[in-house]
Formats: C-alpha cells, structure tokens, sequence
C-alpha cells in the first residue's frame, strides 16, 4: 500500500494463512483492510466522502498525491496480482490484473474478470468477507430502522434498500397533482373560451346578415374581393372630388380587410371634409344672404326717409316754414315788448296821479298848481284824480295784462314748432343718408343697382341666378353623398366580414388547441399527465420488485443460515437462559415505501419463552449476535475469496465470548485465510494461545504523521 | 445472482412494459455513477422537466385564450 488513507510510504503486508494487525487506535489498521476492499472494487464502505472525486482516500502528505494498492491472489496455481491507483482530483481509478499466464486485464474488463475471479460484488464482500466494525455497531443500535439498514448491508440488501429509499414517490405523486389540475383548469378555460367565442362569432354573423352579407359570403375571398370594389370606388370618387386616392394593396390576410376598411373609411371622411372646405355653397349663400339683407336694409331706409319727409311737410303746412316761424315769433315778440312798454308808461301815470293825490291831501288849501300855478280846487281835483285811477287806470292795465299772457303763449308755441321743424328737418337727412348708403353698398355687390328702382329688380335677379346655382350645387353634392355613404356601408359590410371572420379564426384555434372528443390523448397537457402517471406507475413497480427481490432474498438468507446462526451464537455468547436466536422477516411500509424491517428474536428452550433480543441481551451479547449473523452467513454465501477479513471485532465482549470467538476462528484454520485486527490486547493474547501458530503472521503497527503507518512483525 | 439481475427477472415475471425495465436500468446506471443522491437526481429531474413542460403548456393555453378571447385593443393611428 502506498498513500492510500493513513499509509503514507510503501508498505508490504505478507499474509499468512492468518495474520493478525495489532494497534492502538488511529494506526492504520482499517487503512490496511480498507486498501484490500478498495483494490477489489475501487470503494469502501462506511468511508463518508469529502467531495466529488473521494479525495479522502488519498494520503494528505503524499508526495504523488497518489494511492495506491496492490494485492496478490493466489489459486489453481495461478498468481493474480491485481494494482489500483488513483491521483488527488480524479474521479477515476485505474486497475490493473495481471496473471501468471500472461494475461492482463485493465478498467472495466479488470473488474469483470475480479468479478468473475471472485464470485462477488461489493455488496456480498460487505457481508460474506469483511466484517466492518460499523456493522457490528448496527446491529447494536437502539434504532429499529438502523438494525434494518445493518442487517439489510450483511444480507447484500443495501443496494437494494438505497434505490428504493431513492425513489422520490412523495415528490412524484405531488407533480402528478399539479400537472392534473393544469390539466383541468386549461381544459376548463379552453371550453369557457370556446363557448364565449361561439357566442361572439354569432353576434358577428348576426351583425353581418343585417348589413346584407349572406353567411355563404363570410369567407375571405368574398372579404378580398369586397376590398377591391371599395378600393375602385373610393378611386373614383378621390378623382371626381380631386382629392389625391389613397393606395390600396391587395389583401393577403384577414387582417388586411380591416386595415384596408380603415383607409377606406379615411378616404371618404378626408373626401367630405375637403369637398366641405372648397364648395363653392357657402360663398353663393354668404352672396346670397348679404344681398338678401341690403335689399332689406335699403327698403326700410326708404321708408323711414319717406316717413320723416311726410312729417317736415305736414309740420310746414301747420307752422309754416322755419321763416315764417321766425318772423311770427318776432311779431309776438314785439307786440309784448310794446304792451310792456303801454304798462310801464301806466304805471308811471298811476304813480304820478298817486303823487298828486297825495300831495293834495298833504296840503288842502292849495290854490294854485305848483307847475303851472294855475288856480286849482283841490278836493274836486282829488276827487276827479282818484275817480280816472280807479277806473281808467285799472281797465287799461287788465286789458294790458291779457294781451300779454295771450301773446307769450303763442310765442311759446312758436318756439315749439320752430324746434319741431329743426328736429324733423334732421330725421329726414338722415334718413336720406342711410338709405343713400344702403344704395352704395348694394350698388357695390350689384353694378346695376344705380337708383332705388333698379336696386329692386337686380335684387331679384340676383337672387334667382343664386338660388338656382345653389340647387345644382345641392342636387351635385347629394350624389356625391350618395357615393361616399355607399361606399361607408360597404367598409362596414367588411368591417363586419373581418369581425366574422377573425373571430372564427380565433374559435378554430381554440378549438384546435381542445382535445377532439374520443382523442383527448392529443392534448399535450394530457400527454404528460399520462407521462407522469407512467412514470408513477413504473416507480411503483419498481420498488414492487425490488421489494419482492429483498424479501425473498432475506427470507432465503435467513433461512440458510437461521442453524448456523444459531449455532454460533450458543457457541459464542452461551447465554445461560436464552439459548437460541432467530430473525423474523416481515415488511414495513416507510412513508409510502415497503421496506424489510427485522426483528432478532432470543428464546429460552427450556420453558419456551421468546424475546425482542435487544431488549434482554446486553451489548457484549448483542455483538456475538452480530458476529454470528456475519459469520454465518459468510460460510452460507458461496464465492471464491478464501479469506475473511474481521476489523476489530471484540467490541463490548467479555474474555469468555472472545475465548469463544478464538475458538470459532480456529475452526476456520485453515482452510478459511483470516486477516484481523484488533487494538484489544485481551484478545491479542486470547488469539496467540487459541490459534494455530503455524503459518500464522503478527504485526504491530506504528503511525506517524508523515510517513503514515509503519508495519513491524512480532510473531 | 446480483440483486439487480433478480429485480429485473422480477420485472419480467410481473410483465412490467419496457418503459418500466428501461427506467430500472436508468436507476441502475444512476446508481453506479453516483449513489442514492444520483438516482434521486436523476428523477427528480425527469419530474420536473416533466412539471414544467406542463407548466409552459398550461401557460401557453392561457396565452392562446387571452389573444383569442379577449376584446382587441383598438390600434391608435
């Protein structure tokens, strides 16, 4: 062995026909047996792996970072001297056979001849050659479903017992599950999508036969060819309306209905709207309007002007012109101011009589006048003075009085009508003015509305060429009306067309996507829920057969072995009470898989009792129970390695049960090669005195960090 | 005889369908190049292409439905 586990340098392990390894703990022992096991079948049990390429087979301090093992066989006279390596970071190992005849073997024809050489695979060497400690440790556990997993390595079960624990069934049974209900809600909605397209592709044929198409007609040449009458149409028409023509290409796809109807519909709007812009129409309306309305104008400007004459007429045939207005108020005028002038020339009189009177009353005896010294009486005087006051005076200045009122009023009334006469003369000039300016602008719109008279007529005229323009003007754009809106039902027929047919092209994919009744097997969901129920099945089968396979594997082991089993375990615990061992096989259903499960069973002969051994036996016992099974079923399993490999197998026994298991182990000498190790010193020297000496090797091994584990012969 | 030749003589005594001996021989291979972990691996895997080949179907149906039974949006110009 050289770098393989705790050996570091080259050692060579003569073998006796037995050999015993003894060491402490931690000095190579199962290093040396696991190089054996390696070498065989390139694996080790129990060895738990650092990463990926099993690195931790390779001794750390290695200068190749190289393992490697060689083990010579020999039988029939033939030598085998079998060699496997490997590096550091490689997955594989490279094995060599080589025979004394000459043969050679490498890689995979290498281990089919050790397989054929040997009689058998890893999983039997595990139980018919090499007795793991960890085996034993199995079997001592207080964990039912680990002395199942032992049990299942030492009936060469394990294999079978990892592939079934690896069948995910849980995770299996769940996508099974999901994939069946996206089975059905797709298949759901599929049908609710179907049936809501059904309804809408009806509406659509509905909408179409009510625009006229018959439902023969709903396919898409009929749509193209549609397209390519409202194509021409609408050609026609841009060209009569000189509007540019939209370009239409032929339709290759229903989609291009729509996009075609779409322009189409543009075309016509754009044609309204430009034709609306440009129509002559409004201007012969506006013309029309505004001639209409000076005509009005110009009329009732005429009338009020003629209105306004009357009344300066009428007014003068009253008052007279403003002339003779003027002249009659100064005529009254000048009769008041000469009445006021009689009045003051009155008052003046009257103040001069009242001055006399008073005078003569101031002085009776006046004889003579002062002014003119005449001879005067003055009472008469008096008396007369106040007589021509009272009468002459008083009439004169009433008759004064009325004449003036008289005269003021009529000079009022004079100035009256002066007024009036300024104001009427007004309102008729500018009557006049309006109606000569409604004239001009008329006369500006129409050349020959010079005058009044000739206003009247061009207006007729005028109105009557406009209103006959506007007839053919209308009768022209109904047609084109007429055009355009036929050519709009025609889009919405093909708008309706491509509805139709749109929705039936949806409805046909969706029916294409639905599994066709009696063929539901096409629906690629269904397909693989089929898959997956398939590969349910086959997982089912499978751990069917592989739980058929270890149970019959197990009951045949059980029952091949059960008196050897039995026989060994008398020999080496040698209960005092129970004396017999057997193993009961039943299955167990784990989380949905059906495993073996083992119960070992001690029973008493003499009275008949059975027990759980576990329950009674102590641990020292347990292990012989386990060595038993092991070595029983090792002389039961035929192959062709004629040794046996016991790695520290006195755990927890007792000097008896080892005395006992010398005993058995000489037995096998010599025609069984044994090879064992142990850190037990009892047992060390219970072997030395039981076993046979003859062709028997001892070692004691060393170990040091760098140079690994040293052998040195002590027998 | 090696336990896998029994479980595949089991197979054939049962009349498991070739499928069903092909996924054992699947396991088998599995086993050999990388244990348990490998054969779980290795199901696991076919479970789950299996769930999302379903998954994208589903998905696709769902698609299908949303441009076929939805109302078009009418394109701006």
């Amino acid at each position: 062995l050289e770098g393989f586990r705790g050996v570091n340098k080259p050692i060579v392990l003569p073998c006796g026909n037995t050999t015993l390894l003894f060491a402490a703990n931690g000095k190579g022992k199962t290093s040396i047996l696991g190089g054996i096991e390696w070498s065989l079948f390139g694996r080790v049990a129990y060895q738990s792996s650092e990463n990926a390429t099993n690195d931790e087979l390779v001794n750390l301090h290695h200068p190749r970072g190289l393992a490697k093992v060689g083990l010579v066989l020999a039988t029939d006279g033939l030598v085998y001297d079998i060699t496997r390596e490997r590096k550091l970071r490689k997955r594989e190992t490279i094995l060599k056979v080589k025979v004394s005849n000459g043969d050679e073997y490498e890689g995979r024809d290498a281990d089919d001849f050790l397989f054929r050489l040997t009689g058998l695979n890893w999983e039997d060497f595990s139980r018919a050659v090499f007795l793991h400690q960890e085996s034993i440790r199995g079997l001592l556990t207080d964990k039912p479903e680990d002395r199942d997993a032992a049990l299942d390595r030492l009936f060469g079960l394990e294999k079978l017992r990892n592939l079934s624990a690896s069948i995910p069934a849980k995770v299996v049974a769940d996508a099974v599950e999901e994939v069946r209900r996206r089975a059905e809600q797709a298949t759901v909605k599929l049908e609710g999508a179907a049936e809501q397209l059904e309804q809408q592709r009806q509406r659509h044929l509905d909408e179409a036969k009510e625009l006229g198409l018959a439902e023969k007609e709903l396919t898409f040449e009929s749509g193209r060819a549609l397209a390519r009458n409202i194509a021409s149409q609408v050609e026609v028409v841009s060209k009569e309306n000189a509007y540019p023509p939209p370009e239409f290409s032929e339709a290759t796809g229903v989609e291009d209905l729509e996009r075609l109807a779409r322009r189409a519909r543009d075309a016509t709007k754009g044609i309204a709207l430009a034709v609306a812009k440009t129509s002559p129409t409004a201007e012969l309306t506006k013309r029309l309007s505004s001639i209409e309305l000076l005509g009005e104008q110009l009329e009732e400007d005429e009338a009020h002007k003629a209105e306004a004459e009357a009344a300066v007429r009428e007014h003068q045939d009253e008052w007279g012109d403003e002339d003779a207005i003027k002249s009659r108020k100064q005529e009254l005028a000048e009769a008041i101011k000469r009445f006021d002038h009689e009045l003051s020339v009155l008052g003046l009189q009257d103040r001069i009589l009242t001055a006399s009177i008073e005078f003569l009353k101031s002085d009776p005896h006046v004889k003579n006048c002062p002014v003119c010294s005449q001879g005067i009486n003055a009472q008469r005087l008096v008396d007369q003075l106040k007589k021509q006051v009272q009468s002459v005076q008083g009439k004169q200045a009433s008759s004064l009085h009325a004449k003036i009122e008289k005269h003021r009023e009529k000079l009022a009334d004079y100035e009256q009508a002066e007024k009036d006469a300024i104001q009427l003369r007004k309102t008729a000039k500018k009557s006049a003015l309006r109606a000569a300016k409604a004239l001009a602008s008329l006369s500006e719109i129409l050349t020959d509305a010079t005058d009044v008279a000739k206003a009247k007529g061009a207006i007729q005229r005028e109105q009557k060429s406009l209103h006959k323009k506007l007839e053919e003007l209308n009768q022209f754009h109904s047609r084109r009306v007429e055009k355009l809106q036929a050519i709009d039902n025609q889009v919405d027929r093909l708008r309706a067309l491509y509805r139709f047919l749109i929705t039936e092209a949806k409805f046909e994919t969706i029916s294409a996507r639905k599994p066709k009744e009696g063929h539901e097997e096409e629906d690629p969901l269904k397909q693989e829920l089929e898959n997956l129920l398939g590969l349910q099945e086959s997982l089912q089968q499978v751990a069917q057969a592989i739980n058929a396979v270890a149970k019959a594997r197990a009951a045949t082991v059980v029952q091949e072995s059960h008196g050897e089993i039995a026989s060994l375990y008398q020999r080496l615990c040698n209960h005092p009470y129970f004396d017999g061992i057997r193993i009961d096989t039943e299955e167990k259903n784990v989380r949905g898989l059906v495993r073996n499960t083992y119960t070992i069973r001690a029973s008493a002969s003499q009275d008949a009792n059975e027990t759980i051994a576990s329950s009674r036996l102590s641990t020292g016992q347990m292990n012989c129970v386990a060595l038993s099974v092991y070595l029983a079923l090792a002389r039961v399993l035929t192959h062709k390695l004629g040794f046996l490999i016991l790695d520290d197998p006195s755990q927890n026994l007792d000097t008896e049960h080892k005395v006992a298991l010398a005993r058995i182990l000489k037995e096998l000498q010599p025609a069984t090669q044994l090879l064992i190790a142990t850190q037990d010193s009892e047992l060390q020297t219970i072997l030395r005195s039981n076993l046979d000496s003859a062709g028997t090797l001892a070692y004691e091994l060393d170990w040091h960090a760098l140079s690994g584990t040293n052998l040195a012969p002590v027998w | 005889m090696e336990v896998d030749a029994l479980v595949s003589g089991e197979l054939k005594r049962v009349g498991a369908s070739p499928e069903t001996i092909e996924l054992w021989e699947s396991l088998l291979e599995a086993y050999r190049e990388g244990g348990s972990r490998s054969v779980k691996e290795l199901l696991q895997e076919r479970v789950k292409e299996s769930r999302t080949r379903a998954k994208k179907e589903a998905s696709s149906v769902g698609k299908v439905i949303s441009v076929a039974a939805k109302p078009k949006r009418r394109a701006r110009r």
